[in-house]
């Protein structure tokens, strides 16, 4: 009995794939926040329309999401529109979606990315002091082992996007730009 | 934490459609994850979450605290902060009335008898409960002074039970449960809080909290309270002479110098008294009255813990404390010194094998007093106990099946040798629901009561000679020893609601009970008297078999019910009742109510079956009883919150359990509450 259990144990061992749990805990985290800032945001442009189509969630560049964006996506609706997790490569690609997020791996690129972005109605998301510094919309932060974020009001306001009060009364106050 | 409450409220109201909304387009589509996202239980977890609570998870925890204890091969339930918030609760033991399964009875204004499957009393001695790690539990009388374990309820993070065994972890004693009260980190509790608690029993309570940060990552928090708690009721409007108060000062202080190392290092200091109702015993002149004793508690602790973190499935912690405990019975005082070093090492092994073990030393040092009604021999006892234990966690089929197989050797120098091992089988057929299996031993130690203490209960003259009621210790009594199958299963058939059902089959071996000696005369003490005895003997044994049923829904997004039955049988070898003392049905339904204007709508109806239980020399039944709490509350800003509760609504007073040291009954009487939390 022992024996058979042990043989099954090493069986079964055999057959488990190795744990590839590669993405941390943090950016599972960051995926979620990702999802629920896009939650309180209004875009510009007529809603009734809008409310058919699917929201676009752009990864510029560096993924470092692994599959846990999607797994989130695929779960959940923004406002009733289904959700597409899109991988961008370019700066043209990246004005197509309606929510960016540049990572740390990306952080050379971040000034003219986001410079790029003018006028696109994107709203950015980022994770370093250089993507809040280059007028990034909203900057995810760690405050010990908690994430936080800031948001750049007039950043967004310049594109349109109305990010509604619930969202900016959670946000930790950005600290004032030169 | 307060502000947050508050803030989530406002949420809720203003976005409460679009989340009911997202709610339910989340369950339309649940169905489809596919397997693509290597851990696709935490992503869940987290999708399903709102800003608010993807803010207060931890990026660096092992996993939700939630996930953790749906994948737990054991009857696991976890009262909350909110919980305790909500209801009022100003107690341990009160918020232990939440547990399903759990049988927590008043006896007094400050004594309750509180266990766990069956065999209720004051000293519930099959009940292990530890404070942030210190153990609380004392081997004078195996059971727990609730009236010494005082606790700033706000700083309270959870408290996890775990019904039946866990002895293979927590060693012996948490025969049939263990319960794990934990605080917040002082990182957690930053700023000042002032909390005023006034009602009928409560007059007034006071704490005063103060916590911020050190140096960098360290953080500290300080407190001092006071409470002022009323007698209850003997019988309608005569007040009884169990009034408590305390003084208790504490502090608790987090570094975290890198992201892996944690130390916290915390203590408490504190002093009171406690009022209750003795038989006062004298031979010459024949004396047995009842007199109004007071009881001095006081002690303190000091506790440092460091935690290293290698990854999210390895870690390193190491515990060491001292506590100082003195505590009155009201016919005598026990000076306890406890000394406790332990270490548990955690990794995994391979892919498929999740390692826990450790070890640990323990020395107790105990004084107790005598008198004549209460006599110790000896009066001063040392314990030592070694252990070492071993868990493995098997995955038998990755996600689906698991295997643990653990165990605990302990050496105690009252019991020698011990073996406590534990088997259990968990199996996750789909992702929403969880079936699991556990063979467990443990055993119990006997207390140093049993072994040494002789208490004589009753004198009354008989003919030309008086006559002495005494239980006698037995120095050669064993421990007691149990075998335990149990089963459970937990399902979230949707998003909003889910159940959890465990049942038990527990044999008792070598239980120790009263038996009756033959009368003789005896010349001491003097003068020489008619001694009416029993002795403490490994005499009986016993079958229990139960059924814990709980299940909560959130009806909507502002409103929550969690429901309970428990169902306990109890066959007793070879006298089928003595020592029952528990309630074959229970049952109990909370309900939460966030409204608008910042206001919530709480409300908990208990209900608990009649028992029989010793009371004095005999033994009385309490009546089953209802037991209905109200509350409102009203987060006025950010950081003021005020709450108003009524309690034991139902009645005008009911009693709840006998105390088994005089025939007096103490009843619960209807009651009110009110609370003022500032945090600034």
């Amino acid at each position: 009995m022992v024996l058979a259990l042990l043989a099954l144990l090493f069986t079964m061992n055999g057959m488990v794939r190795a744990d590839d749990g590669a993405v941390s805990k943090e950016y599972r985290l960051k995926a979620a926040f990702l999802v629920n800032f896009a939650k309180f945001v209004k875009w510009p442009g007529p809603s009734s329309e809008a409310g058919q189509k699917p929201l676009v969630i752009g990864v510029f560049d560096k993924n470092p999401f692994g599959a846990s964006l999607e797994g989130i996506a695929r779960v959940q609706k923004i406002n009733g529109r289904e959700i597409i997790v899109k991988q961008v490569a370019t700066v043209e690609e990246a004005g197509a979606v309606n929510v960016l997020f540049v990572s740390e791996a990306d952080d050379g690129l971040v000034a003219q990315t986001l410079a790029a972005l003018k006028g696109k109605a994107v709203l950015t998301v980022g994770e370093t002091d250089a993507f809040a510094q280059s007028g990034g919309m909203i900057t995810l932060t760690r405050e010990g082992d908690k994430l936080r974020f800031e948001i750049n009001a007039e950043s967004a306001e310049r594109e349109k996007l109305v990010l509604s009060a619930e969202l900016l009364k959670l946000a930790k106050p950005a600290p004032k730009q030169p | 934490m307060m502000y947050q409450l508050k803030e989530n409220l406002c949420l809720r109201f203003s976005s409460g459609c679009l989340a009911v909304l997202t709610g339910v387009a989340c369950l339309a589509t649940a169905t489809n994850v596919t397997a693509a996202d290597p851990a696709p239980d935490i992503t869940n977890d987290l999708a399903s979450m709102n800003l608010e609570q993807l803010m207060n998870e931890s990026v660096t925890s092992v996993s939700k605290k939630e996930t953790k204890l749906d994948q737990s091969p054991a009857a696991i339930y976890v009262v909350t902060q909110d919980d305790i918030r909500r209801l009022g609760i100003t107690t341990i033991p009160e918020a232990l009335r939440l547990v399903p399964g759990l049988d927590v009875a008043r006896i007094t204004g400050n004594e309750w008898a509180v266990s766990s499957r069956g065999f209720n009393a004051e000293f519930a001695k099959t009940l292990l409960v530890m404070i942030d790690g210190r153990t609380v539990y004392t081997p004078s009388s195996s059971g727990v002074y609730w009236n010494a374990q005082d606790i700033v309820m706000e700083d309270i993070d959870r408290i996890e039970v775990i019904r039946g065994p866990g002895a293979a972890l927590w060693g012996a004693n948490a025969v049939n449960g263990v319960i794990n009260i934990i605080t917040k980190s002082a990182k957690e509790t930053s700023g000042a809080m002032v909390s005023v608690t006034a009602g009928i029993e409560d007059q007034p309570s006071t704490t005063v909290q103060y916590g911020g940060l050190l140096a960098t990552n360290l953080y500290y928090r300080a407190f001092l309270k006071y409470y002022n708690r009323d007698g209850l009721v003997n019988a309608p409007g005569v007040d009884s002479a169990d009034g408590s108060d305390m003084l208790h000062g504490g502090f608790r202080m987090d570094w975290e110098p890198s992201e892996e190392d944690n130390f916290t290092f915390q203590g408490d200091l504190y002093s009171g008294n406690a009022g209750k109702e003795v038989m006062q015993l004298s031979l010459s002149p024949v004396t047995d009255r009842p007199i109004d004793a007071v009881e001095r508690n006081a002690g303190g602790n000091v506790l440092g813990r460091w935690t290293r973190t290698f990854s999210d499935t390895a870690s390193v912690t190491l515990q060491t404390y001292y506590d100082h405990v003195q505590q009155g019975s009201g016919y005598g005082t026990e000076y306890g010194n406890t000394c406790d070093a332990d270490l548990k090492n955690q990794f995994n092994l391979g892919t498929g094998n999740a390692v826990v073990w450790g070890g640990g030393y323990r020395l107790q040092d105990i004084k107790n007093t005598s008198s004549f009604d209460l006599t110790w021999a000896p009066e001063r006892s040392q314990i030592q106990i070694f252990n070492v234990f071993a868990q493995d966690d098997i995955t038998l089929v990755r996600d689906r099946l698991h295997f643990t197989l653990g165990g605990k050797i302990e050496h105690n120098t009252v019991v020698g040798l011990d073996l406590e091992p534990n088997v259990r089988l968990l199996w996750t057929p789909t992702e929403n629901q969880t079936a699991w299996a556990a063979l467990s031993r443990a055993t119990r130690t006997p207390s140093l009561f049993e072994l040494g203490g002789r208490l004589n209960e009753a004198a009354f003259q008989a003919g030309p000679n008086p006559a002495l009621v005494s239980l006698l210790p037995n120095p050669n009594l064993q421990e007691e020893k149990l075998t335990a199958y149990e089963i459970g299963y937990r399902v979230q058939p949707t998003k909003p609601l889910s159940f959890d059902a465990a049942g038990f089959y527990n044999i008792y071996d070598n239980l120790s009970v009263q038996e009756p000696n033959a009368n003789q005369f005896v010349a001491t003490p003097v003068p020489a008297h008619l001694l009416v005895s029993s002795t403490w003997q490994n005499a009986d044994s016993a079958e229990t078999y139960g059924l814990e049923l709980s299940g909560q829904w959130q009806v909507t997004d502002n409103w929550r019910l969690t429901g309970s039955y428990t169902w306990l049988h109890m066959d007793l070898d070879p006298d089928p009742s003595a020592g029952a003392n528990s309630p074959q049905h229970q049952f109990q339904v909370r309900s939460y109510l966030d409204l608008p204007c910042h206001t919530e709508f709480n409300g908990a109806l208990y209900y608990v079956d009649q028992i029989s239980a010793p009371s004095g020399p005999g033994v009385a039944t309490i009546p089953a009883y209802f037991r209905l709490d109200l509350g409102l509350t009203w987060h006025a800003t950010k950081s003021l919150e005020f709450g108003l509760w009524g309690q034991n609504l139902l009645d005008g007073q009911h009693p709840e359990f006998p105390s088994h040291e005089t025939q007096f009954i103490t009843q619960v009487p209807r009651g009110g509450l009110a609370k003022v939390t500032w945090h600034f």
